[in-house]
């Protein structure tokens, strides 16, 4: 048994060797700084000042049940249009948790000293304009004849981003308007939804109304 | 082996050349040779080749032993002991078939076998399917240890270095009980074989080059013995570049690989023997750059182009994201002490440190920042006695404790994790008997193991806010099986192998929540699992006639009450879109199927092999087809063997072929429909190989074409068959320097 004895210590040192580096750590929240809750279109119409139309749609706890807002276009009229992706969730995340790796989350702000600070949470488009040859955003009118859609914006390669648009209504009527971000398509002038390829990051639909 | 006298075995003299055929009695005799030392190799078609260091000073006799291989010869593995199990179903790969395919992933390797698929996330990830069960189901032992990696993706390999392996078996029945956790689906181990006794330094060096991701593999072995000591030392470096589709290159699926492992056995006393064991395993793994997608929309497009998107016309060695990097630990210590004549007690310790980083495609810089990070810590004790009662009864008696601790780093990746963390305690017991009765062997065994898991899942309250809730769970997962087998005659042995066992839902069955890049699936467990359980039966004819003619059948049927199984449901529409969502869900489910081998030697020079798996899997509850199992195939070989030219022995040329037949399922949701299984294919692959006999080296060189043709075609358990084309033709140059 003394040998059974000796084996068993060579067990057990080596457990303990082992067991050190293995005590039980608290599990740790993520700072969700990629998350995209909120989708903001803001069209106004130059030749008219008081003619301005939002477009709000987010779902902020992520239930998959956003709350979507929209207001009527008028009929054949030129917007200029401006979109905004925010992540309300970021800000609220950092003030309910210390969080003792904040260096390790790089955003925008720390990177660059912006002092762009928005009220209500962490401001996704500046991203989108930063590394604008991966990224752009799609819209898709139906029907097709309701509104039609031009890029005001190019990336540093010429080609279409979409953060700012003009926004052209044909008459009356109602539809939908897809508004798509992606993220790495193949970029090209006449890229489409389809044929563009890349991840999608946002995808959401508003109903609208001309008239 | 059987104790059985093999006749007609090969005994060849390194030093001399001499070689002899053994009688009908399995004697030899070698006359007239001087005294000293010798290297003798023994091969017999069906058995792992023996080297032996002999020192010869008067007229001795030497008994030599063989160990069964080759996986056309379904046969049991014993390495000399009395206690091994020779009920079970198992399929061997000899160490000359693995370095064949060395060029392959270990899942791959395995897959030569009929019965055993791979479930494919592009050329570098690929983890082993057998009798359609994969994951969770499947155990891989390393050494005799469980592998601790993580299992539950389908994109995650075993981490493991195939070179270290001497041989791998496949084990089909439920012929786990010696191993925690049910291994309902079977076991892939994988043996790093013996070290000779022998005063000399012995190796290998290999080197494998393939045309198809211009791959380069490097490997080396060596080791040495004598009657106290024995080490080994295995190092593999590979490094292949983006794999190549009929048509186009598939950016971004290479992989590197550097693993080494290091092996020390000692005899303390005659009695008493302690083996150690280390292994290091580290690889960075690319997934296609097409196949970054998030959505069904996504999915739809990926699906209508002929070329993946984001493709480069270049070829590149570049891992970009998405990527994985994996490091894999293991240590074991072992001691093995004789009690007496007919008892062993066996103790061992083993600690695994797996380490996974995840890579995706992300805005803001984040690339480089892991989406997934985690580490996986498993510390394993086990003791084990066996004892001969009898000549004809013998038992085996075991208690293990395994501790798993699961840990997201949650901090860098800045993303909600797949799994939980969580802490995991296993003890186990097991029983299993052996007993033999005229021309039978009867075994019987049971097992127990309390599984506790702690858990710490991260969830979204009501407004949104994370928070971590906590679980624990407690459960008890009970399997008995039993075996019998029997020689009828000398041509025809039976083996029947039938076993129950039970299977507490895993953490990822029940937490599992978000979604997996790739397939634009969002995967979510269910915390209302119960355990599964299952019967499986399994009955295997072996027959032959003489050298010439050989045939396998195995039928088996597996009844599941609550198979566990991602279950594609409707979809999910979240601010990125439409999600296709698989619920972790239960059924009740029947799995049939057979696997047959067959082999001809038609004559000295030709040989003709055909395998073939067939699988029958139905959900009974929703009566349709279960999803995601793998094609029936037909594999053949039709091998020439040259006579000896010179220098150049063991010269044969073959021509091989594989045809899949296509999955039939009954789609219940779009998405299906939108990806069906894809149409059946075929394959045909050439090779040849020789081997140089120098002095008292060996140099053996193969060559072969996969996929000869070039063919376009996509694997139905292959992730990327949405994306792209599997990978097309490929030559691979292995030699191989044996000293």
């Amino acid at each position: 048994m003394k040998i059974f004895n000796k084996s068993l210590l060579v067990a057990a040192l080596a457990a303990s060797v082992m067991f050190t580096s293995c005590d039980e750590e608290e599990t740790e929240i993520p700072n969700e700084n990629e998350l995209i809750t909120t989708v903001i279109l803001e069209l106004y119409d130059e030749s008219n000042p008081n003619n301005e139309v939002h477009l709000h749609w987010e779902d902020i706890d992520l239930d998959g049940k956003p709350e979507i807002e929209t207001e009527a276009l008028a009929a054949n009229t030129t917007y200029h249009g401006h979109i905004e992706f925010l992540n309300e969730l970021a800000e609220k995340d950092e003030d309910d948790h210390d969080d003792e790796d904040g260096h390790n989350h790089r955003t925008l702000e720390d990177d660059h000293d912006h002092d762009h600070e928005h009220d209500h949470g962490y401001d996704v488009t500046e991203t989108i304009e930063k590394e604008d040859e991966d990224h752009q955003v799609f819209y898709v009118v139906d029907p097709a004849d309701l509104a039609t859609i031009e890029y005001e914006d190019e990336d540093g390669n010429g080609m279409p981003l979409g953060l700012e648009i003009e926004l052209t209504t044909g008459d009356a009527g109602t539809g939908t308007l897809n508004i798509v971000l992606k993220h790495e398509p193949t970029k090209s002038k006449d890229a489409t939804l389809e044929t563009a390829g890349g991840s999608t990051d946002i995808d959401v639909k508003f109903d609208i109304t001309v008239e | 082996m059987s104790g059985l006298p093999k006749c007609y075995a090969s005994i060849m003299i390194l030093e001399s050349s001499q070689g002899m055929i053994t009688d009908s009695l399995g004697r030899f005799e070698f006359k007239n040779i001087c005294p000293g030392q010798y290297h003798i190799k023994v091969t017999h078609v069906g058995f792992t080749p023996e080297n032996l260091y002999v020192d010869l000073q008067e007229n001795s006799n030497q008994t030599i032993s063989l160990d069964r291989n080759d996986e056309l010869l379904d046969e049991i593995l014993v390495h000399g002991e009395t206690v091994e199990s020779l009920t079970k179903v198992s399929n061997v790969l000899s160490q000359e078939k693995i370095l064949f395919e060395a060029n392959n992933n270990l899942a791959d390797l395995a897959a030569v076998i009929s019965g055993v698929n791979v479930v494919k996330n592009g050329p570098g990830v690929s983890k082993p399917v057998i009798h359609g069960l994969y994951g969770n189901r499947v155990t891989i032992l390393n050494n005799g240890i469980k592998q601790a990696g993580q299992r539950w993706g389908n994109d995650h390999a075993p981490e493991i270095d195939l070179f270290v392996a001497d041989h791998l078996a496949v084990i089909k029945g439920v012929a786990g009980l010696e191993i925690s956790g049910g291994s309902l689906g079977g076991v892939l181990e994988i043996h790093p074989g013996p070290i000779a006794n022998d005063p000399h330094l012995h190796g290998d060096v290999n080197y494998i080059f393939q045309s198809n991701g211009l791959g380069h593999t490097l490997n080396s072995k060596i080791q040495k013995g004598n009657d106290i000591d024995q080490w080994r030392i295995v190092g593999t470096a590979k490094l292949i570049g983006d794999a190549k589709a009929p048509g186009y290159f598939l950016t971004n699926t290479g992989r590197r690989e550097s693993n080494f492992a290091g092996q020390w056995n000692h005899s303390m006393s005659k009695k008493w023997k302690i083996n150690s064991y280390y292994s290091f395993f580290h690889t960075d793994i690319g997934i296609l750059k097409g196949s970054h997608i998030s959505n069904t929309r996504d999915l739809k497009s990926a699906l209508t182009v002929k070329e993946p998107f984001n493709n480069d016309d270049n070829f590149s060695y570049k891992l970009e994201s998405p990527r994985q990097s994996v490091n894999h630990h293991l240590l074991l210590l072992e001691s093995n002490h004789s009690l007496s004549e007919t008892s062993q007690l066996s103790l061992k310790y083993a600690g695994q440190l797996n380490r996974r980083n995840e890579f995706d495609v992300r805005r803001g810089g984040e690339s480089n920042t892991p989406a997934v990070s985690m580490s996986l810590n498993s510390q394993y004790l086990e003791a084990t006695l066996a004892k001969d009662v009898n000549v004809n009864l013998s038992y085996r008696a075991g208690l293990q404790y395994n501790y798993l601790i699961n840990k997201n780093h949650n901090g860098t990746t800045g993303r909600l994790p797949l799994i939980p963390d969580y802490n995991s305690q296993i003890p186990g017991a097991f029983l299993t008997f052996q007993r033999s009765y005229l021309k039978s062997i009867l075994e019987f065994g049971l097992r127990y193991d309390l599984v506790t898991q702690n858990v710490r899942n991260i969830e979204r309250n009501d407004i949104g806010n994370l928070e971590v809730y906590k679980y624990n769970n407690l459960a008890h997962n009970f399997s008995v099986a039993a075996g019998v087998s029997r020689d009828w005659n000398t041509n025809f042995t039976s083996k029947l192998n039938i076993g129950f066992a039970q299977r507490a839902p895993e953490v990822n069955e029940l937490y599992s929540d978000g979604v997996h890049q790739g397939v634009a699936s969002y995967e979510k467990g269910d915390p209302d699992l119960t355990a599964e359980h299952s019967v499986k039966a399994i009955l295997s004819n072996d027959y032959t006639i003489g050298r010439k003619l050989f045939l396998q059948t195995v039928f088996y049927g597996q009844y599941f009450k609550d198979y566990i199984y991602l279950k594609p449901a409707n979809d999910t529409t979240t601010i990125r879109g439409t999600f296709w969502k698989f619920d972790y869900d239960q059924t009740d489910a029947l799995l049939l199927g057979a696997d047959f081998n067959f082999s001809y030697t038609l004559s000295h020079h030709y040989k003709l092999d055909f395998g073939y798996a067939h699988l029958y899997a139905q959900d009974l509850v929703n009566n349709i087809p279960l999803v995601f199992m793998p094609s029936n195939a037909l594999t053949g070989r039709l091998t020439y063997t040259i006579d000896d030219q010179g220098v150049l022995k063991n010269n044969s040329v073959s021509l091989g072929g594989k045809y899949v037949l296509e999955r039939d399922i009954i789609p219940q949701v779009e998405q299906e429909e939108l990806s069906p299984p894809p149409p059946s294919y075929v394959l045909i692959n050439i090779s040849a190989s020789t081997s140089i006999l120098i002095n008292k080296s060996i140099i053996n060189i193969s060559f072969k074409v996969e996929n000869l043709l070039n063919t376009e075609y996509r694997d139905y358990l292959d992730r990327l068959r949405y994306f792209a084309d599997a990978s097309g033709i490929n030559a691979v140059l292995t030699l191989n320097y044996k000293f």
